[in-house]
């Protein structure tokens, strides 16, 4: 039984691999590496490219975000909000409304 | 490696390979893609042979990383119920080269896919491809003792396979057994 099962294993060896097939998974993987290699042709020329294009938008977004200057019309707007907010201030006040559970509770103390 | 070089490896050891792999998953495309890959991955980390082990073990090695991977993505897919029932019936279709070589053969190669893969492995290399013990620890990255009992219990669990019969009720393949 031993040396039957072993030369069956061993025929199993003979399986023959479809040639048309062998020769298409050949031409396929030749043209897969060749691919690979004018890809990454181009992909280095492209390189520098790529490179000029980041530190492009690099320096947008930093130009984008730097401070600028208080100017004088946003000073004076400035100072106005800051008149509304001394005068109102009475009746700017926290209103704990989910405490009360209640539609008959209204916070005192109207401003007109 | 050059193009002439590269058609030269793969004349020589593409067909060894694609036997390996064929025998470990069992389906003719799919050794046919994992035997392309086998020697893609081959050719773009050809530096990183070092020249230790037989050119055909190294191969060999990234053609078992490579059916470990497809085992792996199976294990995955068979959680997704349209494609694992898919996989179910492509499973079903018996190889071609395996008919043409009798009823005996049909039933030692469904004998041989029921083994785990452990086993399945040690034998192909071990008792189809010829290979040495010391060339089949390498493949595997086995000890020389774990490559001996292994294939030991192999045999042993193939030959279990066969006499319980499992779907087996060919007389050839009784015939062999007796």
């Amino acid at each position: 039984m031993e040396k039957d099962l072993d030369r069956l294993l061993n025929e199993l060896s003979y399986i023959k691999r479809d040639s048309k097939q062998k020769q298409q998974s050949f031409q396929k993987l030749s043209e897969r590496i060749h691919d690979d290699k004018t890809l990454g042709k181009k992909l280095k020329s492209w390189k520098p490219a790529f490179a000029l294009i980041l530190v492009g938008l690099v320096c947008g977004i930093y130009l984008l975000t730097m401070q600028s200057q208080p100017t004088m019309q946003h000073t004076v707007r400035g100072e106005k909000m800051n008149e509304i907010f001394d005068h109102d201030q009475s009746y700017i006040q926290t209103m704990t409304l989910s405490n009360s559970h209640s539609l008959r509770s209204f916070p005192t103390g109207d401003p007109s | 490696m050059n193009r002439n070089q590269f058609g030269k490896f793969y004349e020589d050891y593409s067909d060894s390979i694609y036997k390996y792999i064929f025998l470990l998953v069992g389906n003719k495309e799919t050794a046919e893609d994992l035997t392309q890959e086998t020697f893609y991955r081959g050719y773009n980390h050809f530096d990183t042979f070092n020249g230790k082990a037989q050119i055909q073990t190294w191969v060999r090695k990234i053609a078992r990383n490579l059916v470990y991977d497809y085992y792996r993505r199976k294990r995955i897919i068979q959680f997704i119920p349209f494609i694992s029932k898919y996989d179910q019936r492509d499973k079903q279709l018996l190889p071609n080269e395996i008919i043409e070589k009798g009823e005996e053969l049909v039933l030692l190669y469904n004998a041989l896919s029921k083994l785990k893969l452990e086993y399945k492995e040690v034998l192909i290399l071990r008792k189809i491809e010829g290979s040495s013990i010391k060339e089949t620890a390498k493949t595997l990255g086995w000890t020389e003792a774990k490559v001996k009992n292994n294939t030991v219990r192999a045999l042993q669990a193939l030959k279990k396979i066969i006499v319980e019969g499992g779907d087996i009720h060919g007389e050839g393949f009784r015939s062999i057994i007796k």
